[in-house]
């Protein structure tokens, strides 16, 4: 019979491998793009079409490696996930110092787009919030807290209004749809991990409220 | 797509209009703040990006920094070493930080107000960088 441990070692070993070839995809993403960048200096002006084929190719090329790039994450995020649920703290859980994670030196050498750099960092703290289980909505918090600081200490110290600007301490809403995905499979971890935790609170609770019912 | 509401919000503080601030606020905690983090991380890489550039200054960010700390005593607090490790590391990405998310959205928070009020910026000028924060929270 094979253990929870066999099994945990497989997916983190398929996480790994998964994580790497996010590496590739992302790289060749970013040739993609530099591609494009110097077919445009060298198009400039000219129309050949061989060139104009090039340059389209290259950049269905970048969309779609970009793409894989993104699903080989997620799909390696959420074996994270799952191996967190039955095995609490056996997936890695800081692939942003993994070697082959798809974000960081590597790719920011690679990837030289301010946009790049600006999904990068965001999807950094999208990482970071997920394996601390920190809820993203608490930058949100700590922001409004500023907030209010500057409104507060701008008028005299009244605290007006009645808008707290308290945001709950809930799973992140994101926009996006690959960060959404990425969330969902770290709230589900957190989910799992506070079942087990007060397992017996809730079934009370529920009893309770059933009774009621 | 970032909602109007969270660009106003921004704008009205940037230009200290309180009084619209906290409305837009109020609107806001009615509707949800939902896509803030995203575009206030972009509001931030976008400050980070105009007040220091590519090169990461660590004398010029710990500067900053002070600077920042003093202007806003009496807030909630701003960890320097927090606040210099998420500048940095938003100038450098191969630089790592460990800061909470309640505390990396002070820093954030912090550091668009100091940078986008530092400047008198013309109208236009602000609009053009909050449309590029909010370009940047709607790429997929």
């Amino acid at each position: 019979m094979t253990s929870v441990g066999e099994v945990v070692a497989h997916l983190v070993a398929i996480r790994a491998n998964l994580d790497s070839a996010a590496v590739t995809a992302s790289r060749a993403q970013a040739d993609a793009e530099q591609a494009l960048a110097h077919l445009a200096e060298v198009r400039r002006g000219g129309n050949n079409q061989l060139l104009a084929a090039a340059a389209a190719d290259a950049e269905v090329a970048r969309d779609k490696a970009g793409r894989y790039a993104r699903l080989l994450a997620d799909a390696a995020r959420h074996i994270s996930a799952y191996v967190n649920v039955i095995a609490p703290g056996a997936a890695p859980i800081d692939p942003s110092v993994d070697a082959s994670a798809p974000s960081g030196e590597r790719l920011v050498t690679e990837a030289e787009a301010r946009g790049s750099k600006a999904d990068i960092l965001w999807r950094r703290q999208v990482q970071k919030a997920d394996d601390t289980e920190d809820a993203l909505k608490s930058s949100e918090s700590g922001a409004n807290q500023f907030y209010k600081f500057l409104r507060q200490d701008n008028r005299g110290g009244s605290s007006t209004g009645t808008a707290s600007h308290e945001p709950a301490q809930e799973s992140p809403q994101i926009d996006n749809p690959v960060t959404a995905v990425v969330m969902a499979a770290g709230a589900l971890a957190v989910i799992a991990k506070a079942m087990w935790n007060y397992g017996h609170t809730r079934r009370t609770r529920r009893r309770d409220s059933d009774d009621q019912a | 797509m970032i909602k109007p509401d969270l660009i106003e919000y921004i704008r009205t503080m940037i230009r200290s209009d309180y009084a619209a601030n906290e409305s837009v606020g109020a609107r806001l905690d009615a509707e949800g703040w939902d896509g803030f983090p995203r575009f206030l991380a972009a509001l931030f890489f976008v400050a980070v990006d105009r007040r220091f550039g590519e090169t990461a200054d660590r004398a010029g960010v710990i500067k900053f920094v002070a600077d920042l700390r003093a202007e806003y005593e009496g807030g909630p607090e701003i960890r320097a070493d927090d606040a210099e490790s998420l500048i940095l590391s938003t100038i450098d990405p191969s630089l790592d930080y460990a800061v909470s998310q309640e505390m990396i959205g002070r820093v954030q928070a912090a550091t668009v107000q100091k940078v986008f009020t530092d400047e008198d910026l013309a109208d236009a000028e602000l609009e053009a960088l909050l449309s590029e924060a909010a370009d940047l929270a709607s790429r997929d």
